[in-house]
């Protein structure tokens, strides 16, 4: 259980209605995947996977789920957040070089992807074509497919929107570069299972799976114990995991 | 070499530490527990104690921090920490604080430190132990700073540290060699990984109440939640932090808090394989000292070491 740091909000961007992209200055290295705690007095921590982070601004996204989580939403800027992090690893950025992604999200899970696209847009020549496939309810807002429009280097990012995970066929995978190419995944445990035995059905091995896995943490330090789960702490050896390290959890 | 104290100079002994510090043994009343001792008489040495001293280093619930006064300076409860002694730990609970060094000392500003300011004071089981005891299928190390044999008149001595070391240096030298502890009750070796998917935990799991005495109890198991209290007008509060089991549903939340879809089968699994298999890969020791007391305890019945040796 670290100590917050006070920092002051920078921007409030509207992301759908029930949505907000807050951004605050930041000196440090983060990287995709990684998350901080938020602490909202009275309310409990909330964990908020990294958005974004280029040129020292360090985003969250953050939207209305409980109590804790409004108060956030209603921060404006020059406003106060306390923050602690970074936590975790993160995806392997490194690892990630010169192949072909293929990223499917859930629309309320879609920040950490959404900070691996921002990344590569920042990094676009290490990196080859990227999928992006996001989920979207029909009643969800269309803020991350507009932000995606406004990403640099649209002939290397390919959005697919789909309605719903059963939409989802063998055309969203990349087949000219099936045994190399990576698969991000950031989906809620309950739809996890579904969508890693869609892509092992076709052929994509497990080591190529890469899972952000939204475990609840409480001290990000793999003090508590809280977050382990078929023996790994989310909180300290993930929260992304290769699909064959958590392979219980899709049984 | 070790030290030698007679039987009738053991109070003397224990008074000496009381006048100085916190001396917290097992204590009887409607069962056998650690407390801090007023009396000296209060002390029971007889029954192996019904909990561990786990509350002195982790305690079920505690204040972290108030706010917004504080803005989360955890340690300023720790300042009011006195030194405290130990006395009549068994070998189970003494390796059970060993795994929780390993675990969370250096890691966590709260149990490190507590346990910096605690000396240990074991003592050997006698020959007739709990039924449930299962010690013995575990190779556990004396971590303790002195430890305590019952030979007849009098007490040997062993010295393990110099914090030990300290509290008996002017007892007389003494030689003895301290038989092994045998326990009916035996884990058999089985290489779980394999067994994951035996049908023996499904079986069990269905008498399971998820009522987390198990996890409570176990001198181990240390996995906590926080939570923020307010006061009424809301402007001021405290955060808490308290145990928690992965017996109880609300652990498998995410961060949605959406659960995550699990049988009662996988959270019984998650405890067992976490003290045996899990911890043992990470830190090369079981997290399961083999007290028995989550057998003892358990409403339901359910004996995991029963469960695994039942397995073929």
């Amino acid at each position: 259980m670290a100590e917050y740091t006070e920092f002051k909000i920078n921007d409030v961007r509207k992301n759908g209605k029930h949505e907000n992209l807050i951004s605050v200055k930041y000196k440090g290295i983060v990287f995709p995947g990684q998350y901080f705690i938020a602490w909202v007095a009275g309310f409990g921590d909330i964990t908020l996977p990294v958005a974004f982070y280029s040129d020292g601004t360090l985003g969250f996204s953050v939207s209305i789920k409980r109590e804790a989580s409004r108060k956030l939403f209603e921060l404006r800027i020059k406003e106060t957040i306390f923050l602690r992090g970074p936590y975790g690893h993160g995806f392997p950025m490194n690892n990630l070089k010169h192949k072909n992604l293929v990223m499917i999200s859930e629309n309320d899970l879609f920040s950490p992807i959404f900070a691996v696209i921002k990344f590569i847009e920042l990094n676009k020549k290490e990196y080859k074509k990227a999928r992006v496939i996001l989920i979207q309810g029909e009643d969800e807002s269309d803020a991350f497919l507009d932000l995606l429009k406004s990403i640099d280097g649209k002939k290397e990012i390919e959005v697919i929107k789909l309605k719903n995970i059963s939409e989802l066929k063998e055309n969203i995978l990349i087949n000219d570069d099936k045994d190399s190419a990576e698969y991000l995944l950031s989906f809620k445990s309950t739809r996890l299972k579904e969508i890693v035995l869609f892509l092992k059905e076709r052929g994509i091995s497990e080591k190529q799976i890469l899972i952000y896995l939204n475990r609840k943490i409480i001290c990000g330090t793999g003090v508590c114990g809280a977050c382990a789960v078929f023996g790994v702490h989310a909180c300290i050896d993930g929260p992304v995991f290769r699909a064959d390290k958590i392979e219980r959890f899709f049984r | 070499m070790g030290k030698v104290l007679k039987k009738e100079d053991l109070n003397k002994f224990l008074y000496k530490i009381k006048s100085s510090q916190e001396l917290i043994a097992p204590v009887t009343t409607d069962c056998t527990r650690f407390e801090n001792v007023k009396f000296i008489s209060q002390i029971n040495l007889e029954k192996i104690p019904d909990f561990s001293p786990k509350k002195y280093l982790i305690p079920a619930m505690e204040d972290v921090s108030f706010f917004p006064e504080s803005k989360f300076n955890l340690l300023q409860f720790l300042k009011r920490q006195k030194n405290k002694v130990i006395f009549g730990i068994r070998l189970c609970d003494i390796n059970a604080i060993h795994i929780l060094d390993k675990k969370l000392l250096g890691k966590d500003p709260l149990y490190t430190q507590r346990r910096e300011k605690i000396t240990i004071i074991g003592l050997q089981c006698s020959k007739e132990i709990e039924k449930n005891c299962f010690c013995a299928s575990f190779s556990l190390k004396n971590h303790a700073d002195l430890f305590f044999h019952d030979i007849k008149e009098e007490y040997y001595i062993e010295v393990k540290t110099e914090k030990g070391m300290k509290l008996v240096s002017r007892l007389k030298d003494y030689d003895y060699e301290a038989d092994k502890i045998y326990t009916k009750k035996r884990l058999e070796n089985k290489d779980l990984e394999k067994e994951f998917d035996n049908k023996a935990w499904e079986d069990a799991a269905k008498k399971c109440i998820s009522c987390g005495v198990c996890t409570n109890i176990c001198p181990t198991c240390h996995c906590f939640n926080t939570e923020d209290m307010t006061d009424v007008d809301a402007k001021k509060g405290k955060r808490v932090r308290f145990l928690t089991s992965c017996h109880y549903k609300d652990f498998w939340k995410n961060n949605d808090d959406s659960l995550i879809d699990l049988k009662k089968e996988d959270m019984l699994k998650h405890r067992i394989y976490h003290k045996l298999h899990y911890f043992k890969k990470k830190y090369g020791i079981e997290m399961c000292t083999g007290c028995g007391r989550c057998i003892t305890n358990c409403p339901a019945g359910i004996d995991f070491v029963k469960i695994i040796n039942s397995m073929k």
